[in-house]
């Protein structure tokens, strides 16, 4: 056996108190593709970014190449020989394939001038040896495709003698004949005894591409075994095998038969594949579907906050191939985004300034007045309604509450004007789990008087606890429906995967 | 005795600029002479009709962390082109003439207002650009169309009925009580009405307005149009003082308005201000104009203390927007 080139021992990491990481113990040897597998949420990005420098570890030592490796930024990861090729490529697509190569360290001559000659000479060794489309190193980024600038991010790690390199799904933005390249590139990566840690969502590749894969659930490694021994079915089921437990708030509710909101073989350009959905009264109908499935692309292209290629939504009997947030808002809808921050409030701004946002256009009378003693009485409403915690409504801004709070703002604004639907994407994102409980609890109140709700989420768990029904999306398209009945993590996973 | 102690701190926070008019005020009554005497209020209260309303107007655009440099083009070519409507289209009906050239400088300003806007909404342009383009449009036109079509630099003869706007003589009240009610407007719009609320959404999260069902492009197109008609009606009212229609008038002016509107508490980043603030920033400049031109000092030391000012008052706003947000901690934690 060859030696181990990074050891990771007892890693542990907590953010606000959250536990993400528990005692991770992880080798990787020389020359080999290490394969991470795991949901969303199990750590993988954050264990990744410890072993990058992004983040200092809470516990637990790592050694590279037998020395102990203590990364104090991503320079010194990079300076230690470990590269990361990110989801979304970091190349800048107005410069040559050579100066992004040598982006963080150009060749200089005299007087700190950048020697394009040798740039050029030894980019072009790189893209010769590793068989890159590319004519020349001088050609724009922004004129080549995805697969190219792939392998020249690929390179960039291979300039600075890298040792380590961490994929994080890589293929996502690839087209089939360029993932092989990609994966021959791997191969040829092993060769020359480079160590791979590859990331991904698609099982197949994972298997086919590693030596060893790992899978990673809840923060805890649950086993590292090499991967002939792994298949597609023991992956999922170690992945997602856990019991339930968070509590869901029981509220007696029924599903009507009427149909509130449907969205009608809806398609945005490569991300959502003519989606077709129908919403009735009083359901809670959940979508799940892995980072990248295209479940916010396709309910942001219903609400009109982004264009949608070809499709239509039909609300309340009406229907509109191009809606655009204000038709939506005047039909009775409401969109809560997955983004409050950028999204979902105005930051600075007062909590009663927020939630007066949407329901000013119903509060306006002549040469557009806006009712201020009403708006006073509603906002005041909704704030004791949500249960929104503020020492002074009217001057604190939302920056300043905490990350449940601000999310009852953001729900609180929308529920001022009656909705009967409502969009909700990822609604629990980074609250607590007590602030989770009450959302939850709104939620299923606002369905027990009617209201068609359509969940966005990433995590399971909390679809199968709130949901009467849940689509699951994969590579922008539906690939099934399941009823309550029939939750289970199994189905869910297997589905989306 | 705290209730006052906390009215007068909230006061100071929302508007941190009226500490400095008080101490100007102080400065000009006790150091400067003939700085109190009807003559010199009359004169303070014109020069700040001079500025307040295409100030008022510039709040708009700067609420939205945009700029208008065209505002003061829209001055000179309104003032040029009212000014031949006026006097030699309608020569013998100054009445009828004194009603044209009004609509007409309020259609120019209309016309850059569109243009403006129409750029930044539909082609996207940032609005510095835009508003660089129109305003050197702007300018080559009105000193073409005055010295070359014209043959004048300054287009005199302009109806009594017109030249009362300005203020002349006994009507020194006239362009005080309009540039009252266009700050009165201005307000009324930014605190009472649906735009208003839109404007400051707009300005502090466009990405939030947008989902929230706010029509953001109709919304930026406004600000633009509105800065642009309220310099329209500014160019009437320094048109009708300087008794001429002038092809460079206001041409010193772009840094006084923007100082005006910062120095008064409009943040640069948008989102938060408002013409209250924007009538104490001019108030502000004028008093510090008129008492440093009363002593005589030079043009350079009034922009001197000027660019001063603009850094202690951005520093200010940078200061009391943190100490906001410390005190509403505080009051969390509790």
């Amino acid at each position: 056996m060859k030696d181990a080139v990074l050891q990771l021992n007892g890693i542990c990491k907590g953010f606000f108190g959250v536990q993400v990481l528990y005692d991770i113990s992880l080798d990787l040897f020389e020359g080999e593709v290490l394969g991470l597998v795991g949901e969303n949420g199990a750590g993988k990005s954050t264990l990744m970014n410890i072993v990058g420098g992004v983040l200092p570890s809470d516990a637990g030592t790592m050694k590279l190449g037998g020395r102990e490796y203590k990364p104090q930024s991503p320079q010194t990861a990079t300076q230690a020989g470990i590269s990361f090729i990110h989801q979304e490529l970091s190349l800048f697509t107005n410069m040559s394939v050579a100066e992004n190569i040598y982006i963080d360290g150009y060749p200089t001559g005299l007087f700190g001038r950048v020697d394009k000659k040798k740039m050029y000479q030894e980019a072009g060794k790189y893209l010769e040896k590793y068989h890159v489309d590319v004519k020349n190193p001088g050609v724009q980024v922004g004129e080549l495709p995805m697969g190219s600038r792939q392998m020249i991010e690929i390179i960039k790690a291979l300039v600075k003698e890298t040792k380590i390199l961490i994929f994080d799904e890589p293929t996502t933005s690839l087209s089939n004949r360029e993932k092989e390249i990609l994966f021959e590139t791997i191969g040829e990566l092993k060769k020359n005894g480079i160590s791979i840690i590859y990331i991904s969502h698609i099982l197949e590749d994972v298997l086919k591409l590693s030596d060893r894969i790992s899978v990673l659930r809840d923060g805890h490694i649950i086993e590292t075994k090499k991967a002939q021994e792994w298949s597609r079915e023991s992956l999922i089921r170690d992945m997602v095998g856990r019991s339930l437990k968070q509590v869901y708030p029981t509220i007696e509710k029924t599903t009507g038969s009427k149909v509130l909101y449907s969205i009608n073989h809806v398609s945005c350009a490569g991300l959502v594949k003519d989606v077709s959905i129908e919403l009735h009264e009083g359901e809670i109908l959940g979508v799940f579907g892995l980072m990248g499935a295209g479940r916010s692309e396709l309910v942001r292209a219903a609400f009109g906050v982004d264009p949608m290629e070809s499709g239509s939504v039909t609300i309340g009997g009406k229907e509109y191939a191009r809606p655009t947030p204000s038709d939506c808002i005047q039909e009775g809808m409401a969109f809560i985004t997955e983004n409050r921050r950028e999204e979902g409030l105005m930051m600075p701004k007062s909590v009663n300034d927020n939630i007066a946002m949407v329901m000013e256009r119903n509060l306006t009378g002549k040469f557009g007045v806006i009712d201020s003693r009403k708006e006073q009485e509603l906002t005041g409403n909704v704030i004791a309604a949500m249960g929104i915690k503020t020492a002074d409504p009217k001057s604190q801004p939302v920056n300043s509450l905490s990350g449940g709070n601000q999310q009852k703002v953001v729900i609180g604004k929308w529920v001022a004007t009656n909705p009967k639907i409502f969009i909700v994407d990822e609604p629990t994102r980074g609250i607590d789990v007590g602030a989770k409980y009450e959302i939850y609890k709104l939620l299923l109140k606002l369905a027990a008087e009617g209201a068609a709700i359509l969940f966005i989420s990433s995590e399971m768990e909390e679809l199968m606890g709130m949901c009467d029904r849940i689509l699951v999306m994969k590579d922008g398209s539906l690939a099934g429906s399941i009823e309550k009945a029939e939750f289970s993590q199994e189905t869910l996973g297997r589905m989306a995967l | 005795m705290k209730k006052t102690g906390v009215a007068v701190k909230k006061v100071i926070l929302d508007y941190p600029i009226a500490l400095f008019v008080l101490l100007a005020v102080l400065f000009g009554v006790l150091f400067v002479p003939h700085f109190v005497s009807v003559y010199n209020m009359k004169n303070i209260c014109l020069q700040l009709c001079d500025l307040l309303v295409i100030a008022c107007g510039y709040t708009f655009v700067e609420l939205n962390a945009g700029t208008d440099l065209s505002c003061t083009s829209i001055l000179a070519v309104g003032s040029v082109v009212g000014a031949y409507v006026m006097v030699f289209l309608f020569p013998e009906a100054p009445l009828l003439g004194t009603v044209a050239g009004i609509v007409t400088i309020l259609f120019v300003g209309a016309i850059f207002g569109a243009i403006n806007g129409l750029a930044v909404v539909r082609l996207k342009m940032p609005s510095f650009i835009a508003s660089m383009a129109t305003m050197l449009i702007g300018a080559a036109f009105a000193t073409w169309f005055a010295s070359f079509a014209l043959g004048k630099t300054s287009i005199g003869g302009l109806p009594q009925s017109f030249i009362v706007l300005g203020g002349s003589g006994n009507y020194f009240f006239v362009p005080i009580i309009i540039a009252l009610c266009m700050w009165g407007l201005a307000d009324f719009l930014l605190k009472r009405t649906k735009f208003g609320r839109d404007v400051y959404s707009v300005g502090t999260n466009p990405k939030a307005a947008h989902i929230s069902g706010i029509k953001v492009k109709k919304t930026v197109f406004w600000m633009f149009m509105l800065c642009a008609l309220f310099a329209a009606v500014e160019s009437i009212l320094l048109t009708a003082r300087n008794q001429a229609g002038m092809s460079n008038l206001g041409s010193t002016m772009f840094l006084n308005i923007v100082s005006a509107v910062v120095i008064g508490g409009t943040s640069v980043s948008g989102g938060f201000g408002g013409v209250r603030q924007t009538f104490l920033g001019s108030l502000f400049i004028v008093l510090i104009n008129n008492a440093m031109n009363l002593i005589g000092v030079e043009w350079y030391t009034i922009m001197l203390v000027q660019g001063l000012l603009i850094l202690l008052a951005t520093i200010l706003d940078y200061m009391v927007k943190n100490s906001r947000y410390r005190v509403k901690k505080a009051v969390k934690e509790e």
